[in-house]
């Protein structure tokens, strides 16, 4: 198991949609896929430690994220379960050695949301408009502040979503590999309405 | 484009654009209307009032509220019936004709069944069709034919409806005065607040009612009520938008157009208003006959004059303000009649008088008369009152006339409230209405509070705001009490008519004496008066009936309107479309990572759960040859299927031998690593709920597969397990994670050597039921030895994003030795062959290991696992049946899943089993299957019957199992 590396050949990863980018008609939002870029995970009485010697901001509580750097964030989706997500490929190296690492890391069982979980990027103005005819958890920001996480139900589709900033609204949305064609299918209709 | 009629000038016709003429058909004859013109005003601004045909008579109606609250203006469309005429925006083009008549509407021949009317009492259906015993099927095509309301055009193709949540601190129900003053003030404290209202305009009565003698006064309010709400950034507005009902918590349904809104609130103010109450006289359905607040709307929201000679009947000196303002848009005013002795506000009969309108007081419209030709009103007929309901008999007065507007009162619009459970009463002797028993976090303001006078509503709905403030933290400011003496109610505007059709329930043709006769009929709840004479269950869901039948009975059963009570009011409180409960489909369905492969492969689908996987490759309609192909590909060469659907669960820790251990049958606390055991898992009765693959990675990490319908329900039940065990394990289902693909046939090891260098394929080093880890292309691969199709085959298990990449590369390995993917057909009948089991296929809610000649897979040494004691009880048990396999000549009609197995081929044979796996075997030449069969059928080589279809009885042999290669050689090649 030892050179079992979830996070090897970056570039054999198949897209899991067709197209990766979609908008709504009046263009002020956008859904991008970024399935195929890195995540790790893990879980265990040492993940906290884990992430924290790995330099990591540890946000403080279950169902909290912070930005670990531009484009990387950590989610802490439970008290001992941790989720490192790039959402930008420049961090593929990062992730990799991380893994590694956590591979020899006594305490933690490494997650395998890398190839288990879809990832989109959801930004525009009219975000929490687009949640609200999907998801009946309150996603504004007043109700739904930075840094976030509601693991919910979405179009009937268990879903992660992170609140990566009010301005502008960025989301991001995790789902089940298997359904993510699904979701993005009903998150590209919902964009087309008003 | 026909010629526009007159409209009232400004500012009249507040919801109209006089510049853009649209134009329209109703029944069959065109018309010209005004954008923001509803169907109904654009008709009758071209003096169209017959609008539809009443349920029951086939009488001709008119509009009564202009507010979409009665079922006079239910239209037909092309795509739909039952349009409220008075709701429905006209458009450029838009088709509509009337309902539920027979001819044309105007000359409706059914309408010859008022004529019957005596012989059609309410409840006559119930009393009438039940006997003989299938009576009611002969008369209920008639009488659906005669009374019914629209044609639904089963064809129509229904348009995109979906729903939205909403979240608000303040929801405000009702944007009249009430509910705009609660607005601005719960805005002005910082809440966040969405209005509601069901008209294009925010307003309610302040858009057409006159508070003054001047009508100034109401205008002036809503504009500067309506200019201050715009200035808050915090203030959603939600026009042509309708409350369907309250639900615990306060949350509340709302339709707007095409969505609808879940909107969940902190605090909520209901001022939803009041309904006008119509008076209860012969013929107060004709049209022509409205209420005042109707005719008020028809001038000042669509600038329309009513009528030319008006008659004005009221109970209140609101019909006064009515008749001023009919008397300011030059209608001629012919008289006030007040039920009254006298005004409330003596200046308001004084005005009338200075305009030379007659005022006759103490008096009411004893019945209403209709042209011959023309079916509207035509005159009335005025009587004094003498005592409650009575009128004299002599002295009668006919004014001519073709407007009739009458208020009889008002009563609040109850209906959201008494859903969340306010309870409503009535004092009989001031006949004013309360609403008390509210739910937390909810209030009430303006009309629907019982408050009429307009400053007091605005306070009102001001203090509803603060005390919604108060219980969000965000103010301390006391909400001083509101009051209100106003008397608007006439306590009993009834006046029953010897010869009828005075009627209480327009929807449902009731009259007096129907609420009455139901009554004496022993029918004295309210709540089975409602059910016996339908009255109230019409689509208004007695907005205007409820209270008139209220006083009916409560005369006749000798008790209080209180005492008597009103019907429930459930959800909705309007109409809602099976459309807007759907909303949009949200289907939720699963794909393999080889998804688009399997598409350009031509394969034809089979669900399984939210997955669909290739029943095979090919043409629909070469299904069985393409099987046969694929299966021979895998006996004679190698095939590849795509198992990602399979389920996946690590177990890893310390305990992770122990709790698989616990879980599973077999034993595993000694299984070697690098070692896969098959593993069956039975529940707390014993019986056989899954199977997979027990492989274990480590001496702390084992990897177990499910079946692809029961992993949800195996994770669900061991993390339930985990909960009261608490091992020291971690669980991770990680189905999605994994794609597996097995490749199978005498070829495989040569595929699998191609592809993967870092394993050692050979017999020897990796061994029938090993499991190896390994590298392609420096994708870390996972590859279990199995032989679910009796052949030589490796499970490739790899994460998921990988997939295609191995998928491409595999077949290219095989291409030279004709390698083929095989679909879920192609492996059913391969592992039938082999004898091999399909949990949930071949086993049922009763099936134990026993019965599916499993006990090999039990390890009854070890001192527990998860049904351990049922099997052993089960076991010990006298057995009923037996699980066996079975064999026909290939001639012989073939058995289908499901068929049962009888005891003997004779008639009356009992049933024994029935077949739960059948297929044509090319490889051994004949039909196999699996099937339950008693015990004492099971002898190998006896013959037990099977009842296939049509009936036909067939004779299928007992065989040992498995069909195919008994020895095992080819999947330990």
């Amino acid at each position: 198991m030892s050179n079992f590396l979830l996070s090897a050949r970056p570039d054999l990863r198949s897209r899991l949609l067709p197209t990766g980018a979609a908008e709504s008609a009046d263009k002020r939002l956008t859904l991008l896929d970024v399935s195929h870029l890195a995540r790790l995970g893990a879980r265990g009485r040492q993940a906290q430690g884990f992430f924290q010697s790995q330099a990591l901001p540890i946000p403080e509580a279950p169902n909290l994220a912070t930005l670990a750097a531009e484009s990387l964030h950590l989610l802490r989706l439970s008290r001992n379960e941790f989720w490192l997500v790039a959402t930008a490929a420049e961090h593929e190296p990062l992730l990799n050695a991380m893994e590694s690492r956590l591979q020899k890391t006594a305490g933690l069982y490494r997650l395998y949301c890398q190839h288990s979980h879809g990832c989109f990027l959801l930004q525009g103005a009219t975000a929490a408009d687009l949640f609200a005819r999907l998801c009946a958890v309150d996603l504004r920001p007043q109700a739904f502040a930075v840094g976030a996480i509601a693991q919910t139900s979405m179009a009937r589709t268990n879903v992660v979503i992170v609140r990566l900033s009010t301005a502008p609204e960025k989301f991001l949305i995790l789902v089940d590999v298997g359904y993510a064609p699904y979701l993005w299918s009903a998150l590209v209709d919902a964009l087309q309405q008003d | 484009m026909t010629q526009l009629p007159k409209r009232l000038p400004a500012p009249n016709g507040l919801l109209i654009d006089r510049d853009k003429a649209i134009d329209f058909t109703f029944a069959g004859r065109s018309y010209s209307g005004l954008a923001g013109d509803s169907l109904a005003s654009a008709l009758l601004a071209n003096g169209q009032w017959l609008l539809s045909r009443s349920f029951k008579y086939h009488r001709p109606r008119g509009p009564l509220t202009m507010a979409g609250q009665d079922a006079n203006t239910l239209v037909q469309l092309a795509e739909e019936p039952n349009v409220l005429a008075d709701k429905l925006p006209i458009r450029e083009n838009l088709v509509a004709d009337g309902q539920n008549y027979q001819g044309s509407l105007a000359r409706d021949k059914d309408a010859l069944l008022g004529l019957a009317a005596p012989f059609l009492p309410a409840g006559f259906y119930y009393r009438a069709f039940y006997k003989p015993l299938g009576a009611w099927d002969r008369w209920e095509p008639l009488i659906r034919q005669k009374a019914g309301l629209g044609t639904l055009k089963l064809t129509a193709q229904e348009d995109y409806y979906d729903k939205a949540y909403l979240f608000y601190q303040v929801v405000i129900i009702g944007a009249g005065a009430a509910g705009m003053a609660a607005a601005i003030k719960a805005a002005e404290g910082g809440a966040e607040v969405l209005l509601v209202d069901e008209n294009a305009i925010v307003g309610g009565a302040l858009s057409y009612h006159w508070f003054d003698t001047a009508g100034q006064y109401g205008h002036t309010l809503r504009e500067s009520l309506s200019a201050k709400i715009q200035q808050y950034s915090n203030i959603r507005v939600l026009t042509e938008a309708s409350c369907t009902g309250w639900f615990a918590d306060n949350y509340w349904s709302i339709i707007k157009g095409k969505r609808l809104y879940k909107v969940r609130a902190q605090q909520c103010v209901v001022a939803s208003g009041a309904f006008e109450q119509h008076v209860v006289f012969r013929n107060n359905d004709l049209p022509g006959v409205v209420l005042c607040s109707a005719a008020m709307r028809l001038m000042s929201h669509y600038g329309i004059s009513p009528g030319q000679q008006a008659v004005v009947l009221t109970g209140n000196d609101d019909g006064y303000h009515c008749a001023l303002a009919l008397a300011s848009n030059g209608v001629a005013v012919v008289a006030v009649v007040d039920m009254r002795p006298a005004a409330d506000d003596a200046e308001l009969a004084n005005k009338l008088t200075t305009l030379g309108i007659k005022l006759h007081q103490q008096a009411t419209v004893y019945q209403a008369i209709g042209g011959r030709r023309s079916q509207r009103l035509r005159a009335v007929e005025i009587r004094s009152i003498t005592s409650p309901g009575h009128t004299t008999a002599t002295g009668a007065v006919t004014l001519e006339c073709d407007l009739l507007s009458m208020s009889a009162g008002y009563m609040p619009a109850y209906q959201l409230l008494c859903q969340a459970g306010a309870k409503l009463s009535y004092d009989d002797g001031s006949a004013r209405f309360s609403l008390n028993r509210l739910p937390p976090n909810l209030r009430i303001a303006g009309s629907v509070n019982g408050i009429h006078d307009l400053d007091a509503v605005v306070r009102d709905g001001e203090a509803a705001a603060i005390q919604c403030l108060n219980a969000l933290g965000f103010s301390s400011e006391v909400a001083e009490p509101v009051h209100c003496q106003r008397q608007t109610n006439f306590p009993w505007p009834i006046f029953k008519h010897p010869k009828g059709k005075d009627f209480v329930d327009f929807d449902e043709d009731l009259q007096t004496k129907d609420i009455i006769n139901t009554v004496s009929l022993g029918y004295r709840d309210i709540q089975l008066v409602k059910r016996f004479s339908t009255v109230g269950m019409g689509p208004s869901q007695g907005r205007h009936s409820v209270l008139p039948a209220a006083r009916l009975v409560a005369a006749a059963t000798g008790r209080t309107v209180t005492e008597t009570g009103v019907t429930t009011a459930r959800p909705p409180y309007v109409a809602e479309k099976l459309a807007h409960l759907a909303g949009r489909v949200f289907d939720p369905y699963r794909r393999t990572p080889m998804h688009r492969h399997h598409v350009r492969l031509n394969a034809q689908w089979l669900p399984a759960g939210n997955w669909r996987r290739p029943a095979f490759y090919g043409p629909a309609e070469e299904r069985a040859h393409c099987i046969e192909q694929e299966a021979m590909a895998v006996r004679q060469a190698v095939g590849i299927i795509d198992v990602s659907t399979l389920g996946g669960i690590e177990i890893r820790g310390g305990d992770a031998a122990e709790f698989i251990e616990r879980l599973y049958t077999f034993r595993f606390r000694k299984q070697p690593v690098g070692k896969t055991r098959y593993a069956i898992m039975t529940n707390e009765q014993g019986v056989v709920i899954d199977d997979g693959v027990c492989c274990r990675l480590a001496d702390d990490h084992f990897y177990v597969t499910a079946t692809t319908s029961g992993v949800d329900t195996v994770y669900r039940t061991i993390t339930q397990w985990q909960a009261q065990w608490r091992l020291d394990v971690d669980i991770a289902n990680v189905t999605s994670a994994f794609a597996a693909f097995n490749v199978a046939g005498p070829k495989a090891r040569k595929v699998m050597q191609a592809v993967c260098d870092d394993i050692d394929f050979s017999a020897a080093a990796f061994p029938y039921l090993a499991y190896r880890e390994g590298s392609l292309d420096d994708i870390p691969i996972r590859v279990l030895r199995v032989g679910f199709v009796g052949e030589l085959g490796y499970e490739v298990h790899l994460p998921t994003l990988f997939a295609e990449h191995v998928w491409e590369r595999l077949l290219k390995a095989g291409e030279a030795d004709g390698i083929r993917p095989f679909g879920v057909e192609a492996q059913r009948l391969l592992r039938l062959e082999k004898g091999h089991i399909i949990v949930g296929q071949d086993t049922d809610g009763m099936s134990h290991p026993g019965e599916l000649s499993l006990e090999w897979a039990l390890d009854r040494d070890k001192p527990f696992f998860v049904g351990r004691r049922s099997v052993d009880i089960l076991l010990a048990a006298k057995q009923t049946r037996k699980l066996v396999g079975f064999r026909l000549p290939k001639a012989i009609t073939r058995p289908q899943e499901g068929h049962l197995v009888l005891s003997a081929d004779t008639a009356g044979a009992d049933i024994t089993g029935h077949v739960t796996s059948c297929e044509y075997s090319s490889t051994l030449d004949s039909t196999i299957g699996l099937a339950y069969v008693a015990v004492s059928q099971q002898a190998l080589g006896s013959l037990f019957p099977i009842r296939v279809e049509g009936g036909e009885i067939v004779a299928a042999e007992v065989v040992a199992l498995p069909f195919y290669d008994a020895d095992n050689q080819r999947q330990d090649l």
